[in-house]
C-alpha cells in the first residue's frame, strides 16, 4: 500500500510523453515553418524509464531489509576505477555544515550513515545499510534506540562505538558556536541523546516522531559518521579537513582544489559485498562551459558518469544516443510554485475562491513543454513531490482543479475560472503585479505564468522581473500581488515540506495563509508512527489544500545525466539527487 | 562639400578595402544608433521593425531556426536572435566608441602634457602610464569589475583604463617631435602660457595619431567587451551583448544550434574586421609613418 | 654577437639596473592598486564559502570568527602589510578552506598557461613569419593578399568563440577531447601537450597578424635599402639576399615583439582556457572573481603584473641593446 507501483512511475513519465506529443502537434499546426530541431518531438519519443535490474526490495520505511546491501545483479564483478564528472568544488570540507552536493557528490561515499535509503528502491525505503544494525521505538515515538553494528572500523583503523555515533549527532543536533548544523532544524523533537553502552545508541524525544520522518531526517547523505576522535583532534573544525576519516566504502586518497577528488576501496568495509569499485574519482566542471566538458568528457570514453547534462544532448540521446552511452532522467528536490498575496490590505487574493480561480488559469502542460529546452520538469499535480510515495496518484491528480490537459479541457476549465471570478466580484482588468524571477527558464515560466493570468478579462497583469536574492526579499516583505519563483526542500518526506510550505507559522508560507485543519493535520503527520495512516494523512492534506489554494504548485524539477552503459549496480532512474542514498557502493563496471 | 566628396573617392580608389570597410562601420553605426527604434521594448506592443524586444519570448516558437518571422532564429527561451544580435551591436558600439574615446584621449591628454612640460611631471606620467601598462587589457578589465558591479557603464570605465598607456606613449612620443617644431618654440617664446600651446598648437598637429590610434583600438575593446560577456563578466543579462549570447549557447548545450553561435561569432568578427581594416586605411591616409610602430 | 654583447655591456648593465630600479615603485603602486581595487568588491566576502543561500545561515558571531580567521576584519594598512610582506617572502597565504596555499595553487595552475602561452609565441612565430616575408617577397600578388588578409581576419574571429567550435567539432569528428584538469608536462608530455595545443594554436592564429605585418614592412624596408640593391645587382638570386641580410635584420625586431606577444597571450588565454577546458591561471581568476575570491585575486591578478612588468623591462633591453641611442634618452 506504501509503495507507488512502479507501473504508475512508467504512467507518469509516459502521460508527460502523451501531453507533449499533444502540444507539439499543436505548435506545428499554428506555424507552417520547420518543427525546431530540438524541441517537443523529442522530448515525445522518451521511452519509460528501463525497468529496474533490482530484485524489488520490499522494505517498507521503517522496515529493515534481512539482506546486507550488494548489487542486485548475480553477475556482478569487481574491478575498475569510476570516473565522475561533476560541476563545483567543495566550498569547504564540513559535511555537517553543508548543504550543497557539492560536498555530497565527492565526499558521501567516504562516510556511512546511521540509518540509509535503500539506494536501489525508488521509493526510498529505510534499509539497515548503515551503521545502525537495527531500531525501534517506544510506544508513543518518543524514544528512539538503535543497535549499532560492531567490527566496524574506520579509514585510519580505528573502531567505530556508540561513543562515535553520539559525538557525531551531538554536533548535528547541538552544535557549539563554531558548528553552523545545516540539519539541526530537521531534529528540533530531539531532546538528548544517549550511549548505553558500547554499542546502542538513544534519542530521547520531547514529543513523539513519527519513524517515517525521524528516519528520513538520520537518513540524509549529510549525517555522515565521524568519529569522536576525530573531532576531538581537529577542534570540532573540519571546514579545512578533507582527509578526516569514515566508514565508508571509498577511502579518501587525495585531492586538487577545483579539480577532482580522488578515493579508492576500502578493503576493510564492513559490509563486505562492497563496493565492486576500485576507486571513485570525481571531477569538477564549473562555469559557462563546464556543461560542454562534462558531455565532452563523457562522449569521448574520459567519464564513465556525467552529472548535469544539458536538456539537448539529452533529448537527442533519448532517441538515438551514441554507442554505449545511456540517458537518464529523474527528479531533484525543487518545487516552481505561485504564492499569492493573502496579508497586505485590499488584495483580492484575501478571497479563497479568487485564488481557486487563478489556479484554475494556469496550464501546467504549456509550462512543460515551454521550458523543455532549458531545464526538464514534470507537472506533478500536486501539493507533494511527485515522485514520493506520499502524492496522489497521477491520474487522480489530473481531476484536480487547475490540472486538466491542455486542449478542451483546459479551455473549459478556464471558462469556469472566469465565472468564479466574476462571481467573486472582481471586476474586469483588475490590476495584478507578477513577481518571477529573471533568469533562463524562470523569466519563461514568468512571462508564461503571467501571460495566462492576463489572458482572464478580469486581470490586467503588470509583471515584475527580479534576481533570485531580490525574489526572496520582496516575496518575504509581500512586495507581489502573486509571486513565482522555486524552492528547494531538504527531502520528500511531508513532514520536511508540509511544516515549512503549508503550516500558518511556516518559514517559507509566502502566501502567509493557512488553517487549523491544514495545522493539525501537519502536527498529526510528525507524530504519526504507523505508516499507512500517516499516507492517509499526508494525501489528506494534499487533497485538503485544494480547498483554500494557499500556493499553486506550478512544475517539480528534474535532472538529466548520460553515463556509459557498463555502469551496473544502480537504480538510476530513481537518483532523486543524490542526497540521500547514493554512495557508488553497489556501482560496477560489466566490461 | 565637393572637396570632401572628391576626397572620399580618391578613398575609394586608393584603398577599396578601406572603403569597403568603412561602408561596413556605416552601416553599423546606422544600426546602433536606430536599434531602440528597429527593436521594440515588448511592452505595449509597438510594432518594430524586428517585431520583438530583446527580452520577450516567443513561445510558440522556441530554439527555432531562422524563418520569415524571425531572421536569425530564436534561442532556447524564445527570445529573438536577430533583435538580440542589433542590441548587442548597439551596446558593443557603446563600449567601444565610448571607452576608446575616453581612454584614447585621458592618454593622449597625459602624453601631451608630459612631453610639452618634461621634467618631474613627464617622469611621474610615464610611471603612471608605466603601472597601468603592467596588466594584460583582459586582466586589468576584469579586476575593475570584480570590484564594480557589471554594468554597460562599468564595462566602459574598465575598458577604457586598458586603453590608457599605450595612447599615452604614443601620443607622448608625437608630442615630443612636434615640441621641438619652429611654431611651438616661436609661440613660447612669445610668452604664451603652457596651457594655450599645448591645447591650440600641439594638440591639433596630433590629431593624425590620435584617429589612427582610436580606430584600431576600437576592434580590440569589442574583442575585450565580448570576451568580458563570455566569461560573464560584462553587462548582465538578460541584457544581449554578443560576448554573452555565446556563453548561453556554450551553457545551454554541448551542441549548440548553428544559429546559436554563428549570428553573434560573426558580428563580432564582421565588426572587428571592419574596425582594424577602417583603422589600418586610416593610417595609410593620414600618416603612413606611423606604420612602422605597431600600430 | 657575444662580444658585442660583451663590448655594450656596461651601458647595458647601467640601463638595466636603472630599468629595474623604476619597476620597484611600479610594482609598489601596482600593489597598491590591486589591494584598493580588491577591498572595495562588492558583495559578501563569506560567499566564497559558503555559497550565497549559506551565508544568511551564519551567526553573526561565526561570521565574525570566520573573518577573523581570514584576517579580513583587521585594519587596511595591516591586511595591506601583512599582504605585501607575505608576497616579498614567497608567503601569499591560504584562503578558503583549499588544502593548497594560494602560492601552490598558482603553481600548480601556472604551468599550463604558460606553455599554453609559449607554444602560441613560437606557434605565431611559425604562422606570421613565413606569411609575411612571402607577402613582402611577392608583393601586391595573390598569396599577399590572402596571406594578408587571413592575418588580418584572425585578429579579429573572437578566440573563445573559435575554442568553443573546436571542443564540439573535434568530439564529434575525432572523438577526441582533452584531460579537464592539470597534467603536469613532467607527468605525461604526451597528454599535457594534447591539453594546451589547441589553445596554443588558436591563440597563435590571431597572435600571428600583427608579427606577419612587422615581418613584411621589415623586410620591405631592408630590401629597399642600397646595400641589398647593391647585393641585387651583384646577380645574388634574391633567394640568397633575403636570407642573408633581410630575414637577419627583420627577425631581431620580431623576436623582440614576440616578447610583447607572450605577455599578451598570457593574459589573453582566459577565455579560451574557459571555453576549452584548459585548467590554467584563467579559469582561476575566472572562478576565483565569481566566488568573490579576493584572496586568489589580488595574487593571481599580482602575478600577472609582475610578469608583464618584467616583460615590458626584458622587451625595453632588447630594444636598448638594439638601438643603443634608447639608453642615453
Amino acid at each position: 500500500m506504501l509503495k507507488l507501483p512502479r507501473l504508475l512511475v512508467f504512467c507518469m513519465i509516459a502521460s508527460l510523453a502523451i501531453f507533449a506529443v499533444a502540444c507539439g502537434s499543436d505548435e506545428e499546426e499554428s506555424t507552417s515553418s520547420p518543427a525546431p530541431a530540438t524541441g517537443a518531438a523529442a522530448v515525445a519519443a522518451e521511452p519509460t524509464p528501463t525497468p529496474p535490474t533490482a530484485t524489488a526490495n520490499e522494505a517498507k520505511i521503517g522496515e529493515q531489509a534481512a539482506d546486507l546491501l550488494k548489487a542486485p545483479e548475480a553477475n556482478a564483478k569487481s574491478g575498475g576505477t569510476l570516473d565522475y564528472a561533476w560541476v563545483a568544488k567543495p566550498p569547504h570540507y564540513d559535511m555537517h555544515q553543508s548543504g550543497t552536493t557539492n560536498n555530497c557528490t565527492p565526499q558521501c561515499p567516504l562516510f556511512d550513515l546511521l540509518v540509509m535509503n535503500d539506494p536501489l528502491d525508488f521509493d526510498r525505503a529505510i534499509i539497515n545499510g548503515g551503521l545502525a544494525e537495527s531500531w525501534e521505538s517506544n510506544s508513543d515515538g518518543t524514544e528512539w534506540t538503535f543497535a549499532l553494528r560492531q567490527g566496524v572500523k574506520f579509514h585510519d583503523g580505528s573502531d567505530f562505538d556508540s561513543a562515535d555515533a553520539l559525538a557525531t549527532y551531538n554536533r548535528i543536533i547541538f552544535p557549539s558556536e563554531n558548528v553552523n548544523s545545516r540539519r539541526q532544524g530537521l531534529f528540533t523533537a530531539v531532546e538528548s541523546i544517549t550511549a548505553p553502552d558500547a554499542n546502542t545508541i538513544k534519542f530521547n524525544m520531547s514529543r513523539g516522531v513519527s519513524g517515517g520522518y525521524f528516519l528520513q531526517a538520520l537518513a540524509s547523505g549529510f549525517n555522515v559518521i565521524v568519529s569522536e576522535d576525530t573531532l576531538k583532534e581537529r577542534n570540532d573544525d573540519l571546514k579545512e579537513s578533507p582527509d578526516y576519516p569514515g566508514t565508508g566504502p571509498f577511502k579518501y586518497t587525495g585531492h586538487v582544489d577545483g579539480e577532482k577528488w580522488e578515493s579508492e576501496k576500502f578493503v576493510d568495509y564492513w559490509n563486505t559485498n562492497l563496493p565492486y569499485l576500485d576507486g571513485v574519482n570525481v571531477y569538477h566542471m564549473s562555469g559557462s562551459a563546464g556543461a560542454q566538458q562534462r558531455v565532452a568528457g563523457l562522449l569521448t570514453g574520459q567519464f564513465d558518469y556525467a552529472r548535469g547534462i544539458d536538456p539537448q544532448s539529452y533529448y537527442e540521446w533519448v532517441q538515438d544516443a551514441p554507442e554505449g552511452i545511456v540517458p537518464v532522467r529523474f527528479p531533484q528536490t525543487t518545487i516552481i510554485a505561485m504564492w499569492y498575496n493573502t496579508f497586505t490590505d485590499g488584495s483580492i487574493f484575501k478571497d479563497a475562491e479568487v485564488r481557486k480561480a487563478t489556479n484554475m488559469l494556469f496550464d501546467r502542460d504549456s509550462f512543460v513543454t515551454a521550458t523543455k529546452d532549458t531545464r526538464p520538469f514534470f507537472a506533478g499535480f500536486g501539493f507533494s513531490p511527485y515522485f514520493s510515495q506520499y502524492a496522489l496518484p497521477i491520474d487522480e491528480g489530473r481531476k484536480r482543479p487547475g490540472m486538466a490537459p491542455t486542449g478542451p479541457e483546459k479551455d473549459a476549465e478556464i471558462a469556469k475560472a472566469n465565472e468564479m471570478l466574476a462571481a467573486a466580484g472582481i471586476a474586469e482588468e483588475t490590476p495584478v503585479r507578477v513577481l518571477h524571477t529573471n533568469n533562463g527558464w524562470q523569466k519563461v515560466m514568468g512571462d508564461i505564468t503571467a501571460a495566462q493570468v492576463d489572458a482572464s478579462p478580469h486581470f490586467k497583469v503588470s509583471q515584475e522581473e527580479v534576481e533570485y536574492s531580490i525574489w526572496i526579499e520582496k516575496t518575504e516583505e509581500g512586495d507581489f500581488d502573486i509571486s513565482m519563483g522555486p524552492l528547494v526542500y531538504a527531502f520528500a518526506d511531508p513532514s520536511a515540506y508540509a511544516r515549512p510550505w503549508y503550516h500558518s507559522e511556516g518559514k517559507t508560507n509566502f502566501s502567509k495563509i493557512g488553517d487549523d485543519k491544514t495545522d493539525s493535520l501537519i502536527d498529526q503527520i510528525d507524530a504519526e508512527l504507523d505508516p499507512a495512516k500517516r499516507l492517509a494523512l499526508t494525501q489528506e492534506l494534499d487533497l485538503h489544500l485544494d480547498t483554500y489554494m494557499p500556493l499553486s504548485p506550478l512544475l517539480w524539477e528534474d535532472f538529466v545525466d548520460g553515463y556509459q552503459s557498463y555502469i551496473k549496480g544502480y537504480d538510476f532512474p530513481g537518483m532523486q539527487g543524490l542526497y540521500n542514498a547514493e554512495r557508488r557502493g553497489t556501482w560496477w563496471f560489466d566490461k | 562639400m565637393a572637396n570632401i566628396a572628391s576626397n572620399l573617392k580618391g578613398f575609394f580608389k586608393r584603398n577599396p578595402l578601406g572603403g569597403a570597410s568603412l561602408i561596413v562601420v556605416i552601416f553599423l553605426l546606422t544600426v546602433g544608433i536606430t536599434s531602440d527604434l528597429l527593436v521594440g521594448d515588448g511592452k505595449n506592443g509597438d510594432i518594430t521593425f524586428t517585431g520583438w524586444s530583446e527580452t520577450q519570448g516567443d513561445y510558440t516558437y522556441m530554439s527555432g531556426p531562422p524563418n520569415g518571422d524571425h531572421w536569425f532564429g530564436t534561442d532556447q527561451t524564445g527570445r529573438d536572435i536577430f533583435s538580440r544580435i542589433i542590441m548587442g551591436t548597439k551596446r558593443s558600439l557603446i563600449v567601444a566608441i565610448v571607452s576608446v574615446a575616453a581612454g584614447t584621449s585621458v592618454g593622449a591628454a597625459l602624453g601631451i602634457i608630459g612631453a610639452y612640460l618634461g621634467g618631474k611631471t613627464d617622469l611621474i606620467i610615464q610611471r603612471l602610464l608605466e603601472i597601468l601598462q603592467s596588466f594584460p587589457d583582459l586582466i586589468l578589465a576584469l579586476l575593475m569589475l570584480a570590484a564594480f558591479k557589471a554594468n554597460l557603464w562599468t564595462v566602459v570605465f574598465a575598458i577604457s583604463i586598458t586603453r590608457i598607456p599605450l595612447s599615452g606613449r604614443v601620443m607622448r612620443s608625437a608630442a615630443l617631435t612636434i615640441s621641438q617644431m619652429d611654431y611651438v618654440l616661436a609661440a613660447r617664446a612669445t610668452g604664451a602660457s603652457s596651457l594655450r600651446i599645448m591645447f591650440r598648437h600641439v594638440a591639433p598637429q596630433c590629431f593624425a595619431p590620435y584617429m589612427v590610434l582610436a580606430t584600431a583600438h576600437l576592434g580590440v575593446a569589442i574583442l575585450i567587451e565580448a570576451s568580458l560577456g563570455f566569461l560573464g563578466a560584462g553587462v548582465p543579462a538578460p541584457a544581449a551583448t554578443w560576448g554573452n549570447m555565446l556563453a548561453l549557447a556554450n551553457a545551454g548545450s554541448f551542441k549548440p544550434l548553428w544559429w546559436f553561435v554563428t549570428f553573434p561569432g560573426v558580428s563580432i568578427t564582421v565588426t572587428v574586421l571592419a574596425f582594424n581594416l577602417l583603422g589600418d586605411a586610416l593610417r595609410d591616409e593620414m600618416d603612413p609613418r606611423l606604420r612602422g610602430r605597431g600600430l | 654577437m657575444l662580444r658585442r654583447l660583451i663590448n655594450r655591456s656596461p651601458t647595458i648593465g647601467k640601463y638595466l639596473l636603472r630599468r629595474l630600479l623604476y619597476s620597484v615603485p611600479t610594482i609598489i603602486a601596482i600593489t597598491v592598486i590591486i589591494f584598493i581595487v580588491m577591498r572595495v568588491v562588492p558583495g559578501d566576502l563569506l560567499t566564497a564559502f559558503y555559497g550565497t543561500d549559506e551565508v544568511s545561515a551564519l551567526t553573526p558571531k561565526q561570521r565574525e570568527a570566520i573573518m577573523d580567521q581570514l584576517g579580513l576584519s583587521d585594519p587596511l594598512y595591516v591586511q595591506y602589510f601583512r599582504w605585501v610582506g607575505g608576497v616579498v617572502t614567497g608567503d601569499l597565504g591560504k584562503s578558503f578552506f583549499r588544502t593548497m596555499t594560494v602560492a601552490e595553487y598558482l603553481a600548480h595552475r601556472a604551468p599550463i598557461s604558460i606553455e599554453i602561452a609559449l607554444l602560441a609565441t613560437v606557434l605565431s612565430w611559425v604562422i606570421g613569419i613565413p606569411v609575411g616575408l612571402i607577402s613582402a617577397l611577392r608583393r601586391n600578388s595573390i598569396l599577399d593578399y590572402v596571406g594578408r588578409f587571413l592575418t588580418i581576419f584572425f585578429l579579429a574571429v573572437p578566440s573563445f568563440w573559435l575554442a568553443m567550435l573546436t571542443v564540439v567539432f573535434f568530439v564529434l569528428v575525432f572523438n577526441y577531447h582533452s584531460a579537464p584538469y592539470v597534467i603536469q608536462l613532467w607527468e605525461d608530455p604526451l597528454a599535457n601537450l594534447s591539453i594546451i595545443w589547441r589553445p596554443s594554436i588558436i591563440l597563435a592564429l590571431g597572435a600571428a597578424a600583427p608579427l606577419a605585418r612587422m615581418m613584411r614592412a621589415t623586410v620591405l624596408e631592408v630590401m629597399s635599402e642600397d646595400y641589398i640593391r647593391t647585393a641585387r645587382s651583384k646577380g645574388l638570386a634574391q633567394a640568397t639576399v633575403v636570407s642573408r641580410h633581410a630575414i637577419r635584420n627583420a627577425i631581431l625586431p620580431t623576436v623582440t615583439y614576440s616578447g610583447i606577444i607572450f605577455g599578451f597571450l598570457l593574459g589573453g588565454s582566459v577565455a579560451v582556457e574557459q571555453a576549452m577546458g584548459a585548467r590554467g591561471l584563467g579559469e582561476i581568476l575566472v572562478v576565483a572573481i565569481t566566488e568573490r575570491d579576493v584572496i586568489v585575486v589580488q595574487n593571481l591578478v599580482l602575478l600577472y603584473g609582475l610578469i608583464w612588468t618584467f616583460i615590458n623591462v626584458a622587451v625595453d633591453l632588447t630594444y636598448a641593446w638594439l638601438d643603443p641611442r634608447i639608453r642615453y634618452e
